[in-house]
């Protein structure tokens, strides 16, 4: 067998159950490289085949602890930003809280501006919502593995269809306020209803372009 | 295969261990050291695990080596707080080179221990000096 494999065989043999992470990849291609421009320095030098493969083996020492050095890199990256979840728990709860005191300022505010405060607080709960949608940090790359990638893809069309959710609740908000808006200053309780079948065309339509778009 | 390569494995760190081991004491005092003298090897130009290794041989006159977990794992460890930064290189033959350069923090880290070491040399002298 060739030297250079046998080698590599050993190598290999060392990193038996560490887990293939592009890092452990990295310093196996890093070490492979190493080892064989000594080796090829020791047979060049004069030395046998066979004493240079056990000198090269012998210097490589301990990788136990390198492997455990590496992983822990990696589990150290993992921890999520606690502000960042903090951040979002914060704009979610004002923005229900909002929700929950809208219909009570409808109440309290005597006169036409009774229902404007109202509009205004669901408009600005549903703002916040949109807000922290969209500014939530995604998943991060932490190994460039294949398992990393599905991870990220996966994030990412969640955050596809997060935008599509954000963008039902903008359009359906808005209905509801319109359809409120129309019967208090309108008073057209009988034909406002029809607002509703008009939202879920609107819906159809807005998706069929997003997805027109993505092609 | 590996059933076969363990067995001389373990027969030549034997012997290999107990070739070095009267100098097992001052390995312990360098190995202390191993980061600075890595970064001492990177001011001048940019190289990688087996140039540096060999440097080392050269300099001692083959009375210091370091193995190879112990040289990746101060890689590691110099690259995590930023002072050495590394990159492929491009061999046309055979296979990719990792190659490593000192930072500006390196370069300063370099220095501090540097300055570190002569006080500490200075006092030992002082106090292994005979009465």
């Amino acid at each position: 067998m060739n030297m250079n494999e046998r080698i590599r065989t050993h190598v290999e043999g060392l990193f038996e159950g560490a887990p293939m992470t592009r890092k452990i990849l990295d310093l196996k291609e890093e070490l492979l490289a190493n080892l064989n421009s000594k080796y090829d320095d020791l047979v060049a030098g004069g030395t046998s085949p066979d004493d240079a493969y056990r000198t090269v083996i012998a210097g490589i020492g301990d990788v136990s602890e390198l492997v455990r050095q590496i992983q822990n890199e990696s589990a150290f990256n993992k921890s999520i930003p606690s502000s960042a979840r903090k951040r979002s728990a914060i704009f979610v709860s004002v923005a229900v809280a909002l929700y929950i005191l809208a219909p009570f300022s409808a109440i309290l505010v005597t006169g036409n501006m009774g229902p404007f405060f109202m509009f205004l607080l669901i408009a600005v709960a549903t703002g916040l919502l949109i807000y922290n949608g969209m500014t939530s940090p995604k998943y991060i790359k932490e190994e460039d593995s294949i398992v990393e990638d599905f991870k990220e893809w996966k994030s990412g069309t969640n955050e596809k269809k997060t935008f599509r959710k954000t963008l039902s609740l903008i359009l359906w908000s808005l209905i509801v306020i319109v359809y409120f808006a129309i019967n208090f200053f309108f008073f057209a309780w009988a034909y406002s209803w029809l607002i509703f079948i008009i939202g879920v065309f609107c819906e159809g339509v807005i998706s069929l372009v997003l997805d027109m778009k993505k092609r | 295969m590996t059933d076969t390569v363990s067995p001389i494995t373990i027969y030549i760190d034997v012997r290999y261990n107990s070739e070095v081991k009267k100098m097992a004491i001052t390995s312990d005092l360098l190995r202390g050291h191993t980061e600075t003298i890595i970064l001492a090897h990177l001011l001048g130009k940019d190289s990688y695990g087996y140039e540096i290794n060999k440097s080392i041989q050269e300099k001692t006159k083959n009375r210091y080596e370091l193995k190879e977990a112990t040289l990746y794992s101060a890689f590691r460890r110099l690259e995590e707080t930023g002072s050495i930064s590394s990159y492929w290189g491009d061999e046309s033959t055979g296979a990719r080179r990792r190659y490593y350069s000192v930072t500006k923090l390196g370069r300063e880290t370099y220095l501090k221990n540097k300055e570190d070491w002569e006080e500490t040399k200075e006092i030992i002298d002082r106090l292994l000096k005979e009465e």
